[in-house]
């Protein structure tokens, strides 16, 4: 394998490097400072940045080797997060005196050897070759571009508003159930095990039952068709339950 | 690169790290706010938007899966298959104080073991001139398998297993003769003479209790001489490492008062013990 040409333009060149490394930066710091009882939180914002940005780089590799699945690139990045936080955490890791672009070029080093790792010993996976479906803007073609129909946009955004107000309503709960469900097309399983639902799966379908019936007769409600959502919907609801949820962890 | 004016606006979609920016960045920032917008009015970037969002919502499952250890509810084959064979990050010094709680509940089960260890083991020393005692003074049984005659003439050495923990026996192999003839089975001829050669080897190793137990399972009247002397021997002997002295000072003045060759070992043990008592 020509590993030398297989280097991943990284933002790293200036100092600043990407905003998510610079976050990454810092919160390790402070998981490295915080007393013990808050350093649960912080793990997980560490463990999650992490494998946010390795999965960034193992696509990128990945795709240039088509070699991995994407359940193989989520697990990978999953296994080598745990490890950074170990050495994170044990000190092993100090990111103190790095800066963003560094720790982005770490990632990406990281990324670059699990792929090739994952090729050495997975013989089997990598005959298969299965291909990891680009995100066509990372092709750099800006031909595929699709915004909005200028004439329907006003419109549609309306019945996103309409949605994310209706979906508001509902129990904190139910909400980010209904979210997982419908926006992000999660299995049930996964929900129930998520940290913030923490329910039996079939508990999660009855809820998720309970609660579309409630969206969408207030959607209708309005006078509304689901027809008319824009396929982005999900970008104004997600930004309003994000926005939501934090106001909610500032309410005690 | 994120397009300042959004809507019908031409432009370069949002790289990668501009999305991971949004998932994992600051809430309210202005370049949030304008990658927002961009997504908002984009098809393509609001796909790998929802991509990335969906990845992240995954992760913190495998997280709290594999580190939290959340309830598994779950019966998603695939995504259990994603979640698992992550180690565990190791504790750090300090922990958390769940971990820290049950650092200390392990602390104090290892001391309450410390303590009962320590009482065992002043007991076992307290009784040990009497073990020690017994274990020297109960003798071997006749080694050779030629000596394996029964009662009614049936060859108890026909096995194999018998003949070969015999064997071992007379070597001063006790622990494989204690393997192989516990292995005889109950309705073969040579049971009980393998179970006496396992209670003789087990007073010998000093597991006096195990030793009465097999002895227990056995009736003198199943042996042949002297092996019925033997048992009785074997019996008080154990008994006497064990620590139960009434019973063995009762057994051994029964022997003691016997025709049997055994009468004489029973009347130097019983010297033997009076002197370790004194």
């Amino acid at each position: 394998m020509a590993l030398d040409s297989d280097v991943i333009p990284v933002d790293s060149a200036s100092e600043a490097g990407p905003r998510w490394a610079a976050r990454l930066r810092d919160l390790c710091i402070d998981l490295r400072a915080a007393p013990d009882h808050e350093r649960s939180p912080l793990e997980e914002q560490v463990w999650l940045l992490l494998h946010a940005g390795l999965l960034r780089y193992l696509r990128a590799h990945a795709l240039r080797r088509g070699i991995m699945t994407p359940e193989d690139l989520e697990d990978v990045a999953s296994e080598r997060a745990f490890d950074l936080l170990q050495r994170v955490i044990s000190g092993r890791w100090e990111t103190s005196h790095r800066h963003a672009g560094e720790v982005a070029a770490f990632l990406a080093s990281v990324a670059r050897n699990a792929v090739i790792d994952h090729a050495r010993h997975s013989i089997r996976v990598a005959r298969r070759r299965v291909r990891v479906p680009a995100p066509s803007h990372d092709s750099g073609a800006p031909a595929s571009i699709a915004f909005d129909d200028p004439a329907h946009a006003v419109e549609r955004r309306e019945a996103a508003s309409t949605l994310a107000s209706c979906v508001e309503r509902l129990a904190p709960r139910a909400r980010r159930i209904w979210f997982m469900r419908v926006m992000l097309e999660l299995p049930s399983g996964t929900i129930a095990d998520h940290p913030e639902v923490r329910l039996n799966a079939k508990h999660v379908d009855v809820i998720l039952q309970r609660v579309r019936r409630e969206v969408r007769d207030c959607f209708e409600h309005q006078g509304l068709d689901v027809r008319t959502l824009p396929r982005n919907a999900f970008v104004e609801i997600w930004d309003r339950l994000v926005s939501l949820a934090d106001s909610e962890r500032a309410t005690p | 690169v994120i397009p300042r004016r959004t809507g019908e606006a031409r432009g370069p979609h949002l790289g990668e790290d501009e999305l991971l920016d949004l998932v994992h960045g600051e809430p309210d920032t202005e370049s949030r706010q304008r990658g927002l917008a961009h997504v908002k009015g984009c098809t393509a970037c609001s796909a790998s938007l929802k991509e990335r969002i969906a990845e992240q919502e995954r992760a913190r499952v495998t997280f709290h899966r594999a580190v939290r250890g959340s309830a598994h509810h779950s019966s998603d084959g695939a995504e259990s298959a994603a979640g698992k064979q992550i180690p565990r990050p190791a504790p750090s010094a300090g922990g958390t104080p769940r971990e820290a709680a049950m650092r200390r509940a392990i602390l104090a089960a290892a001391a309450t073991l410390l303590v009962i260890a320590s009482i065992v083991l002043w007991r076992s020393t307290a009784r040990d001139p009497l073990a020690t005692l017994a274990a020297a003074r109960s003798g071997s049984l006749p080694p050779h398998p030629e000596f394996l005659t029964l009662r009614h003439g049936s060859e108890a050495g026909a096995s194999v297993v018998t003949r070969s923990g015999i064997e071992a026996y007379a070597r001063g192999d006790l622990k494989r003769a204690v393997d192989l003839l516990e292995r005889v089975p109950s309705n073969d001829p040579a049971f009980p003479l393998a179970r006496l050669y396992v209670a003789s080897a087990l007073v010998r190793r000093g597991q006096f209790e195990h030793a009465a137990s097999r002895l227990a399972e056995l009736h003198e009247d199943d042996l042949p001489e002297p092996w019925s002397d033997e048992h009785a021997w074997l019996s008080a002997v154990s008994s006497l490492g064990a620590g139960d002295t009434a019973r063995a000072d009762s057994m051994l003045h029964e022997i003691e008062t016997g025709p049997t060759a055994t009468a004489t070992r029973a009347r130097a043990l019983r010297r033997e013990w009076r002197a370790v008592q004194r």
